[in-house]
């Protein structure tokens, strides 16, 4: 399985953790990810919230690049993945948008091929299934008590799971053994860019997530979205502070608790990175 | 077909202005006059007046006239006037043809040339088709006087009275071990808080009292054949491995039973309470039967089992060795009253039912409110306390894009008398959170405003969702509703005991094979599709089946037995008469001609055309054929021809356009 | 004069350029339910609940609708367009009224976020990528400076970069954008 691999602008210079854990549990399972040559920035909301057809325009050439290395474009950060599905859909929904943007295409000398785009959740419980994923387990997480939280955009508005409560990442670490924690806030969105601001509106719901993670016993968070992975990991302090009481948790993104249970080691998933510290043995 | 000299009539009307006003109705006469084969052409301001009927009356006695033509309106408003005429005057009433030339011509043409012109080629093709016409009669077929009514709730209970009261003998067929249907459930109906079983287990009771009525209960239709006034249905009885005329209903198999304390998913109340193998329905069960289920009794189930039901019966009315049942019934009219189901709500998880167990959906509180439910009609939670807050959802998957469309018509009213009983049995704060209040009967208005009278609290905003984080030491272990008070502008959190939704309607389990074996079509939706949604919304596409009750659409008691009635009225005058008269516009096909292909059977939209597999042809039945001429447009072979839509007439009639300006 | 509003205080070509985007003619069926408030994690902090800024974007409150804090409040967590019975895409449409209020330069001058997007977007212009520390220094420093702390906190980690980042065809998407803009 090869995959056309999106990481957008922030993956390596903020999220190198994200980078390599998927890397790194990408490589036991067998799956080939070879990077864009050439990508550019996806335009995330800022983009779109100024021009329209520039947004498009960004996110198509990303696709058209894509398409040349497979059919399958992989991207780890939900708001990229959000930006080139809605590509897609506009080009199939919309005629005349359709043309505008073919014509905007030429001009550079790109071709319009679509491509299908997926997050490694996805891959990892569809294309690979849980089956497989058992066989390489070296390490279960028995005894950990695990809180799945998906965030917005992973399944809605183009996911193919149910919108508002989602099952994969909950079924996933299940099959791992671990103790999942049935979080009714799972997709409650976490303040996404407000939030990563800093600002106090945002991070009031990020309290609310976090406090009732650690009630219901939770140990560890586990999230598919880069920066669900940033907002509810490094505002912790502040948030203590804020609201007085203890809310830290530790946060990973869900390649790297999966990379601990296929026995991949602390540095290679950049366990070492996190603000809050996590260790698998202290259960 | 025999070709003695034709003899014809010609008519052209002016309809006041209708007509003369841009054809020059003179000039039509004139040209018509000097075809061959018209004897008499005349020109007059009203033709369907009885002056005008009379002048084709009086020529077709002087003039020895065998053909008639009018040139007037739309045949949908005088054909039968001027048949009637003919007929009148001793000639068959299919010797007259109608042309149209209103709604054809003078409506739609500006300039009088142009519509002269016209209304000539529209009365000379009527002119050359009608020398084609054959003399045909109106089919009678006798109709059989019994009528079939599918389902037992307060729809098909009211259906069937008014029959039976006709004289006429009504089998009413129950799916469930009980008729009642949901009515059944319900404690009081809104909006005069009458007591629902005093007013329904009257009619329950005369129901199963009625010499004229059989009743069928545990049974579903399994086939139906034939056509209007002549159904053969069969109809599948289940076993209750009861003996039904030995038992009394006295309960002794019920406690005696092995099964010291019931256990197993009652269908009466929803799942509240539980019920044993062996049970009766509900207290005013009709018929009040016991009845074994053999999905949980022992002896059915395992082949094991002290059988000391079979001991307590003094009866001895349990027979476990009772077959299956085939009842086949002819009759004329059928009426469809399969009621109607709620949605299921644990598809929209975001109200929390099935996970927060203070989660309820209406008709579990209708039930648990009901004297014979689980608390004998008080409110209680199931961790056993008794509500302080109430929260009531209205429209839960009713008015929505990604649900029903449709507003359930019934929720609202429903909503306000249960938070109405609730606030009376608990003394609980109970909010309504709705989008608008539909309150349109008679007496609905009112019975809202004496509720908001009585203190519940009317909050306008759609609740996206229940959960139960606290954010604020008032609201541990509380269900919150957080909802916009859109009347107020602001974002409210209200922390509650008990949450109720109230569910959108959908048909019945089943609709769809009952959809096929009756031949009746359905919406998008799968209600059953009415005739016209305006003026007949009781009957339906096929001919002498009835509608009645919810399975046409969501509606309240007082419409459903509103409904009922009528479809009540409808079959009895279908089979009142004794028989039924069939226009004889219907195909024939040739069975010389025909080479069994089959083009035609699918395309028939009422089911006429059947394929006789021994003699490799198909065949018309004709009592279902409509004439609508779309099998014998198929037709490759050209076996099939339409009475007054023969090859021959529209060909004379394509002529007799093309001849007009040739002279 | 009183609180009224007058018909020529209304901008229907407001509502008309709204309607007339993909997306943009559903807010005609808003039978004005709630739900999108409801489900809103953030609409108890909005002046204008999401259900307010559709029936006023309806209506013609140009002035209201462009100047609120609503629109840089609203996360595009797409709750709102899963539960709206009437179906509309109340996210989508928030763009569209972002859009304007960028284009015509109206917003809260307290709210961070306009700028964060202006910054975003130049720094995309020029070089096909975006640095997310260098955009937030460039939109407000002051913003910048009062996230030292973390700065160096993520620093310490590896987490953080001041490398500009830049596609390597650079001529090829700046043509990109200028076509985009121009259609």
């Amino acid at each position: 399985m090869k995959y056309a691999y999106y990481p957008g602008c922030t993956l390596r210079a903020s999220y190198p953790h994200v980078d390599m854990s998927l890397k790194s549990v990408f490589r036991v399972l067998g799956v080939e990810l070879v990077e864009i040559d050439d990508w550019n920035c996806c335009g995330s909301t800022a983009v779109e919230n100024i021009s329209e057809a520039v947004s498009l325009a960004l996110s198509a050439r990303n696709i058209c690049l894509a398409a040349k290395i497979s059919d399958t474009m992989l991207t780890p950060c939900t708001e990229c993945l959000l930006q080139q599905r809605r590509v897609l859909y506009i080009m199939e929904q919309y005629p005349k948008v359709r043309e505008k943007v073919l014509k905007v295409l030429e001009k550079v000398g790109l071709e319009w091929k679509p491509v299908k785009v997926v997050h490694p959740l996805e891959i990892v419980v569809n294309d690979i299934g849980l089956d497989k994923v058992k066989e390489k387990v070296k390490r279960d997480l028995s005894g950990i008590k695990v809180v799945p939280y998906y965030g917005c955009l992973i399944t809605r508005p183009y996911g193919s799971e149910h919108p508002l409560y989602p099952t994969s990442m909950d079924e996933l670490f299940s099959a791992l053994k671990a103790e999942v924690i049935d979080y009714p806030l799972k997709t409650k969105c976490c303040g996404a860019t407000l939030t990563a601001t800093g600002d106090e509106r945002g991070l009031s719901l990020v309290y609310q997530l976090l406090k009732d993670a650690k009630r219901r016993g939770g140990n560890v968070i586990v999230v598919p979205c880069t920066v669900c992975q940033f907002n509810l990991e490094v505002f912790q302090d502040k948030i203590s502070t804020m609201y007085g009481e203890n809310v830290s948790i530790p946060v990973l993104y869900f390649t790297q608790l999966l990379g601990l249970a296929l026995g991949l080691s602390e540095s290679e998933l950049g366990i070492d990175k996190l603000l809050v510290p996590f260790s698998i043995s202290a259960r | 077909m025999s070709r003695e000299e034709v003899r014809i009539g010609v008519y052209v009307c002016h309809c006041g202005t209708n007509i003369a006003g841009v054809v020059n109705v003179e000039e039509v006469v004139e040209y018509i006059k000097k075809i061959p084969g018209v004897v008499v052409a005349r020109h007059y301001v009203y033709m369907c007046s009885e002056a005008g009927q009379n002048l084709i009356k009086q020529d077709i006695k002087e003039h020895k006239l065998n053909r008639v033509v009018v040139a007037s309106c739309s045949p949908n408003l005088h054909e039968n006037t001027f048949r009637r005429a003919v007929a009148e005057a001793g000639l068959n009433p299919y010797y007259f043809q109608m042309a149209n030339i209103r709604e054809h011509c003078s409506w739609v043409t500006e300039d009088p040339k142009e519509a002269t012109e016209k209304a000539k080629m529209i009365v000379r093709a009527a002119v050359e088709r009608v020398k084609y016409h054959e003399p045909l009669e109106k089919k009678k077929v006798e109709v059989k006087d019994k009528i079939l009514v599918v389902g037992g709730g307060i729809a098909g209970i009211s259906a069937a009275l008014v029959c039976a009261n006709a004289g006429k003998t009504v089998y009413l067929v129950e799916k469930s071990p009980s008729i009642g249907g949901m009515m059944s459930r319900l404690d009081k109906t809104f909006p005069t808080l009458d007591c629902a079983a005093c007013i329904l287990t009257p009619k329950m009771n005369e129901v199963a009292s009625h010499p004229n009525i059989k009743l069928i209960t545990y049974a579903e239709v399994e086939s139906v054949e034939g056509f209007v006034g002549n159904f053969k249905v069969r109809i599948r009885k289940k076993p209750r491995y009861v003996i039904e005329d030995l038992c009394v209903g006295c309960e002794k198999c019920v406690e005696a039973c092995v099964f010291k304390e019931p256990k197993f998913y009652d269908e009466w109340s929803f799942g509240l309470k539980k019920r044993k193998p062996v049970y009766i329905p509900f207290p005013y069960a009709v018929p009040r039967k016991a009845i074994i289920d053999p999905e949980s009794c022992l002896y059915l189930k395992y082949g094991r089992c002290k059988q000391t039901c079979v001991e307590a019966c003094d009866r001895n009315a349990i027979d476990f060795n009772q077959k299956e049942e085939i009842i086949e019934v002819e009759v004329g009219a059928i009426i469809l009253a399969t009621g109607y189901k709620f949605i299921d709500v644990s598809k929209l998880p975001q109200y929390g039912y099935g996970k927060y167990p203070n989660v309820y959906i209406a008709p579990e509180v209708e039930v648990m409110l009901n004297a014979s439910g689980p608390t004998r009609g008080e409110i209680i939670l199931r961790d056993g306390r008794k509500p302080k807050s109430v929260a009531i959802i209205h429209c839960v998957g009713s008015r929505d894009e990604n649900n029903k469309k449709y507003c359930s018509r019934l929720c609202c009213m429903a909503a306000i008398k249960l938070a109405h009983l609730i606030k009376e049995r608990t003394e609980a704060e109970v909010y309504n959170f709705y989008i608008d209040i539909r309150a349109a009967g008679k007496g609905y208005e009112e019975f809202y405003k004496r509720v908001a009278s009585e203190g519940v609290r009317f909050i306008r905003g759609k609740v996206a969702e229940i959960t139960d984080v606290a954010l604020t030491p008032e609201e541990e272990g509380k269900l919150i509703v957080r909802v916009e008070d859109t009347l107020a502008g602001v974002i409210r959190r209200i922390p509650v005991d008990m949450v109720v939704l109230m569910p959108a309607l959908e048909p019945a389990t089943g609709v769809e094979e009952v959809s096929k074996m009756f031949g009746v079509s359905v919406t998008e939706d799968f209600w059953f599709l009415e005739r016209h949604p305006k003026l007949a919304p009781i009957a339906t596409f096929a001919d002498g089946i009835f509608l009645a009750g919810c399975c046409q659409g969501p509606k309240d008691i007082p419409d459903t037995v509103m409904q009922a009635e009528g479809a009540a009225g409808d079959a009895l005058a279908l089979v009142s008469r004794g028989y039924i008269e069939l226009e004889p516009n219907i195909v024939s096909i040739d069975p010389e001609k025909c080479s069994g292909c089959r083009v035609c059977v699918g395309m028939c939209p009422f089911g006429a055309l059947k394929y006789n597999e021994e003699k490799g042809v198909t065949e018309v039945i004709e009592a279902l054929c409509k004439g609508c001429g779309t099998c014998a447009a198929a037709c490759p072979s050209g076996a099939i021809q339409q009475n007054l839509f023969k090859d021959k007439q529209v060909y004379a009639e394509i002529a007799g356009i093309l001849a007009v300006g040739g002279e | 004069m009183g609180k009224v509003k007058f018909e020529s205080e209304v901008d229907r070509s407001f509502t008309e350029e709204i309607l007339s985007e993909p997306g943009g003619e559903a807010i005609l069926k808003c039978i004005q339910c709630g739900t999108c408030s409801s489900t809103c994690p953030l609409s108890h902090f909005m002046d204008y609940t999401p259900r307010q800024i559709i029936y006023m974007v309806r209506e013609g409150f140009k002035k209201e609708v462009l100047s609120s804090r609503t629109l840089w409040i609203c996360a595009s967590c797409f709750s709102c367009v899963v539960q709206c019975p009437s179906g509309i895409k109340i996210a989508d449409v928030m763009h569209i009224i972002k859009r304007k209020a960028m284009a015509e330069g109206v917003y809260p001058k307290d709210e961070f976020l306009p700028k964060l997007y202006k910054s975003f977007y130049e720094s995309v212009k020029a070089s096909g990528r975006i640095n997310e520390t260098n955009v937030v220094r460039k939109a407000s420093l002051g913003k910048a400076l009062g996230m030292l702390g973390l700065g160096l906190k993520l620093r310490g980690k590896g987490r953080l970069s001041l490398a500009e980042e830049s596609v390597k065809d650079v001529s090829q998407v700046r043509k990109l954008i200028e076509e985009a803009e121009k259609a």
